[in-house]
């Protein structure tokens, strides 16, 4: 008998496919490491295990029994438990009253609607605050905890509700390093009785602690088995860090050596959601004409970045475009000159391609003819509705928009994320094409093969800072180094 | 709740005992509309849904005892009022099983239709049963408590009794189990709790109680009208729940004090009693606001 | 057979009504998300204007070219209050602060109109019977049918064709990125709000030789206005009319069938929708 067992399972969302046919089997007691790139379905595939999504095709097993089409609580009460990437508490409570109730839940106790003594349970309750380290916290209320401390609030939920099997979802994200160590070890010294599903990106963690590693990629299971096989599998690690590839030539150059002052400067940006601070002071220029990199794994703060830069969330610390203090929100820094071709492109709904082409034009070296030039598949398909266009027509159809409001700096986040092979060639030739005409860029990505065929510089993010910023060429030489950083 | 709190408490209830016909009837008023209220105030506090329908319920219980009683007479007076509340309680569960689909501003017009079938039904529909626009004179009292004053200190001991309750329940696991499914329902359910159950008990217990409003109220006035089941006695009961702050077990009782007594005293000087409640309303919804910006956490 | 064309041509009038006070009301919602609950108000504040316009020149035509233009002023100040509630997850301050708004336009109609039924009679040329055919039926009915008729088809050209229309369907569709590409959402939600006043009250003044005015008007308009955008999609002009035409066509139907239970079902018409496609039956925006 299988703890979980997934069948086939395929699951779209919209118009895009999260889970391609999945299978997968997690023995009784073990400890599963679920990797893969940005986008490849893993918190999708969490959610049709957890009960939260039923899938449109396949089976989801559970202890050996179909559980395909339950609601969340009836996995619950046959022993799934799981915590969430971004904590999902109660604000009002306390840690205590947390705690108890996820002992509470199947308790006869819970129907009582009147006041009762909870005996037993306040011990069990105890036990777990105890092992989780929280239990000086007990009687604060979650709100007031620090973002850490709030994730440790869900995994002692998740442990007081005695799983048999646990999903833990990206467990050490967004922590500091006390609280990771502290994690890593009750993770570790979890009893074997239950069996883990860990979704990581901290790669070192995840495949010290795992039996066994599922990788996927593209809503597929590109790769599975023990953890040394999986980190050294050169399918793998194209995945993550992008194929090596032979035929890239002459590397844009800069035809003038980037001087003058600077187009964009960051200094000290600081942001996060909520509780948790995501960027923790970065600081970093982009000179005129200038193709720029920021390179990472997931998690580390990329996307949010370029958010932040782009007014959608308030931040600390300066931003300067040309000298000067943008202004505070999306819609004057669009105006003062920055464009972003967003993560998951964006297109708007109601709108069709030519449409969402007009809203953005604004005057400059980019027209619409110039645009349907360099993008002749977007004029082919210009009046169709934009949601309705293929993953790498609407990329394109993003960077296009981007384009033509003839920004001073385009931003870039993740534009290959679910693209097959053959588009991201296209696009990195886009950019490449841009570049050379003189456009600045700073694009963020995961896929530090692609990035390094285009950009000039790169800098390396790490939990929120950036930790090494050096020219592209370097790293294109050094590929080890590169592998430090993104695993 | 500060030490002189429940002593304040005392003597405002008990004022209007002292101060003549007039406050009694604004006394009596102010306990049948905390109930309904109060059931409001409820249902929000547990599972996050507003209503805009419970005139549904406050005048339906209302039309319950009035009907049962004309025709039966005063000594039927406890089971009518056991009726109204059991057929609150099942409409309730109802509307509870339609709000299951849906939230938010949805379930809020849902309810707004809901209770509107009714009060069409009602005032047209069946007429002649329910005496359509006129409504239904003549329902004499309870037997015993003929007297304005017995009457208002039962149902002074009839909210006494039904806060106690409300506070025990709050206090009791399944109150806070309830209470946590507001503050975050996919949690709730993920830790195990059967949602989908608990929001339909909530349903039923916040339409049984709005009906014993609404039967305490017809017990006094001694008539029914289909203006009790309209949309404006549902948005009335919905401003109390709101401006007694939806969350504290007072919020009902407050909110019903201060709209009651508001209008005694506007009225009584202006005519543009809406306006000011009006102006009221928008202060109440950006105060509101502000506080609700304060508690957020997570993402 | 002439009888049911009648029943006809009255539920299509008073369908283009209930389209001018819905249009703007599912506009609203669409870019702010917000439920405009005092839209009704402004339907009868058009109305009492075009009265005391029509008082004041003796001309119904002057009467219906300014009253939208009046209510429009008004709407500027009431757009800076009410733009305090804009956004999603906030149904409850935005029922509160609009059903505030909305007591405060009722009562101050009613100090400044009082409370007795007024009326304003149709003009001259179209108060008078046409000839259909073999069949009599009043001209000012057909009339409203026709402004409907063209209200829409501009409201259409206009979110089609214009660069207004564009960004508000950008602003409906996603308000952050449309705001990311340059689309300015705040000026482009208060002129959706100002453009669904002016129609409102253009509605009311329509309205006036066809409705009392008289307290209660604007809640028993915004219920109906409510209904038919519930039915017909939240944040969709096409929705509006859609669900316009449906609710003026059974309340005629009702009327002259079920005069009992007429409302009723069109209110059961609404739940349903509500609970099987909160959409609304066109499949709105999102």
């Amino acid at each position: 008998m299988w703890a979980l067992e997934l069948r086939q399972v395929y699951k779209s969302f919209g118009g895009l496919l999260a889970l391609a046919g999945v299978d997968l089997k997690v023995p009784l007691g073990e400890r599963r490491a679920l990797v893969g790139p940005n986008g490849a379905g893993k918190s999708t595939l969490f959610r049709v295990a957890g009960g939260e999504s039923w899938p449109d095709r396949g089976e989801v097993l559970l202890f050996g029994r179909r559980v395909t089409g339950l609601p969340p609580h009836r996995l619950a009460q046959m022993g799934l438990a799981r915590t969430f990437q971004v904590a999902s508490l109660f604000p009002e409570k306390d840690v205590w009253e947390h705690v108890v109730l996820a002992s509470l839940a199947f308790h006869p106790l819970s129907r009582r609607p009147l006041p009762r003594r909870l005996g037993t349970l306040e011990d069990q309750a105890l036990e777990v605050l105890e092992r989780v380290g929280l239990s000086q916290r007990a009687r604060t209320r979650v709100a007031a905890l620090s973002y850490g401390e709030q994730r440790l609030v869900e995994l002692a939920m998740a442990l007081a509700q005695k799983p048999r099997l646990l999903l833990l979802d990206e467990p050490l994200a967004g922590l500091a390093e006390e609280e990771r160590e502290r994690v890593k070890g009750i993770l570790q010294a979890l009893p074997r009785e239950i069996t883990v599903l860990l979704i990581e990106h901290d790669l070192d963690f995840a495949y010290g602690f795992a039996d066994r590693v599922t990788v996927l990629h593209q809503g597929q299971v590109l790769r599975e088995g023990l953890p040394e096989e999986v980190r050294r599998d050169p399918q793998v690690i194209e995945v993550y860090v992008g194929k090596d590839q032979e035929a890239d030539v002459a590397f844009p150059s800069p035809s003038s050596p980037h001087t003058g002052p600077a187009l964009l400067e960051v200094r000290g940006l600081r942001a996060g959601y909520g509780q948790g601070e995501v960027l923790r002071g970065v600081d970093l220029e982009v000179r005129p004409g200038e193709a720029v990199g920021i390179l990472g794994r997931n998690g580390m703060g990329k996307t949010t970045l370029l958010s932040a830069l782009m007014g959608f969330l308030p931040a600390q610390g300066e931003i300067l475009l040309e000298g000067k203090i943008v202004p505070p929100g999306t819609l004057g820094r669009a105006q003062a000159g920055l464009a972003l071709v967003p993560q998951g492109r964006q297109p708007i709904p109601g709108l069709s391609v030519e449409e969402e082409l007009l809203l953005a034009l604004r005057p400059g070296r980019w027209t619409l003819e110039t645009i349907y030039e360099l993008f002749p598949r977007l004029k082919e398909r210009r009046h169709a509705p934009s949601t309705v266009l293929s993953g790498g027509e609407q990329q394109m159809l993003a960077i296009a928009r981007a384009l033509l409001r003839n920004p001073k700096l385009l931003l870039l986040d993740e534009p290959t994320e679910g693209l097959s092979p053959l588009l991201v060639k296209t696009i990195q030739e886009v950019l490449r094409e841009l570049s050379r005409q003189g456009e600045s860029l700073l694009l963020a990505e995961q896929n530090a093969t692609f990035a390094l065929g285009l950009v000039q510089r790169v800098y390396i993010m790490e939990k929120g800072q950036i930790v090494e910023c050096t020219e592209a060429a370097y790293l294109r030489r050094e590929p080890k180094r590169l592998r430090m950083w993104m695993g | 709740m500060s030490r002189w709190f429940p002593w304040l408490l005392a003597v405002l209830a008990l004022a209007p005992l002292l101060g003549g016909a007039y406050a009694l009837r604004l006394g009596t008023e102010v306990v049948a509309w905390s109930l309904a209220a109060t059931a409001l105030a409820f249902l929000y506090r547990t599972t996050g849904l507003v209503s805009l329908g419970h005139s549904a319920f406050f005048g339906g219980g209302a039309y319950a005892v009035a009907l049962l009683v004309r025709n039966i007479g005063a000594s039927a007076y406890p089971f009518a009022v056991l009726s109204a509340v059991l057929l609150g309680f099942a409409f309730s569960l109802l509307l509870g099983f339609l709000g299951l689909r849906s939230h938010g501003i949805f379930f809020l017009m849902l309810t707004l239709a809901c209770s509107q079938i009714m009060y069409i039904l009602v005032k047209q529909g069946f007429s002649g049963i329910t005496g359509g626009d006129d409504g239904l004179p003549g329902i004499p009292r309870p037997p015993g408590l003929e007297e304005p004053w017995a009457y208002y200190l039962a149902g002074l001991a009839l909210l006494l009794g039904v806060l106690l309750l409300y506070r025990a329940f709050l206090a009791s696991p399944l109150g806070q189990v309830m209470d946590a499914l507001r503050q975050n329902e996919r949690r709730t359910e993920v830790l195990g709790y059967d949602v989908r159950r608990l929001k339909l008990l909530a349903s039923g217990l916040s339409g049984a109680l709005a009906a014993l409003g609404g039967a305490y109220l017809v017990g006094y006035r001694g008539f029914v009208h289909p203006h009790d089941l309209s949309w404006t006695t549902s948005g009335l009961l919905l401003v109390m729940a709101v401006v007694g702050g939806m969350r504290p077990l007072s919020a009902g009782v407050v909110g019903a004090t201060l709209l009651i007594a508001l209008e005694a005293f506007l009225s009584s000087y202006t005519d543009l009693w809406n306006l000011f409640l009006g102006l009221f309303l928008m202060t109440a919804a950006w105060t509101t606001l502000r506080s609700r910006r304060a508690t957020h956490v997570g993402a | 057979m002439e009888f049911y064309l009648f029943v006809l041509l009255n539920g299509l009038a008073y369908a283009a009504l209930l389209f001018l006070l819905a249009a703007g009301l599912s506009l609203v919602y669409g870019v702010g998300r917000v439920l405009h609950l005092a839209h009704g108000g402004f339907f009868m504040l058009g109305g009492y204007m075009g009265y005391s316009l029509y008082q004041w020149a003796g001309n119904f035509w002057l009467a219906l070219a300014l009253a939208p233009l009046l209510a429009l002023a008004v709407g500027l100040i009431t757009e800076r209050l009410v733009r305090i509630v804009y956004g999603p997850d906030r149904a409850l301050e935005q029922v509160l602060f609009t059903f505030g708004l909305a007591f405060v336009i009722s009562d101050l109609t009613r100090f400044f109109w009082g409370a007795q039924v007024l009326g304003v009679p149709p003009p001259p040329v179209l108060n008078r019977p046409m000839g259909l055919g073999p069949v009599v039926y009043p001209a000012y009915p057909l009339f409203l049918i026709l402004v409907g008729t063209v209200v829409a088809l501009g409201l259409w050209a206009l979110m089609r064709f214009t660069r207004f229309g564009l960004e508000v369907r950008a602003a409906a569709g996603h308000p952050k990125m449309a705001e990311a590409l340059g689309v300015p959402t705040t000026q482009v939600l208060r002129r959706t709000y100002l453009l669904g006043v002016a129609l409102a009250a253009l509605g009311g003044v329509l309205a006036a030789p066809r409705l009392a005015l008289a307290p209660g008007l604007d809640f028993t308009m915004l219920i109906l206005g409510l209904i038919v955008v519930v039915i017909g999609g939240l944040g969709s002009v096409t929705g509006a009319l859609y669900g316009a035409l449906l609710v003026g066509l059974a309340d005629s139907l009702g009327r002259t069938f079920l005069p009992q239970f007429a409302l009723a079902v069109i209110f059961l018409l609404m739940a349903l929708v509500l609970v099987f496609r909160p959409e609304g039956l066109l499949g709105g925006r999102r």
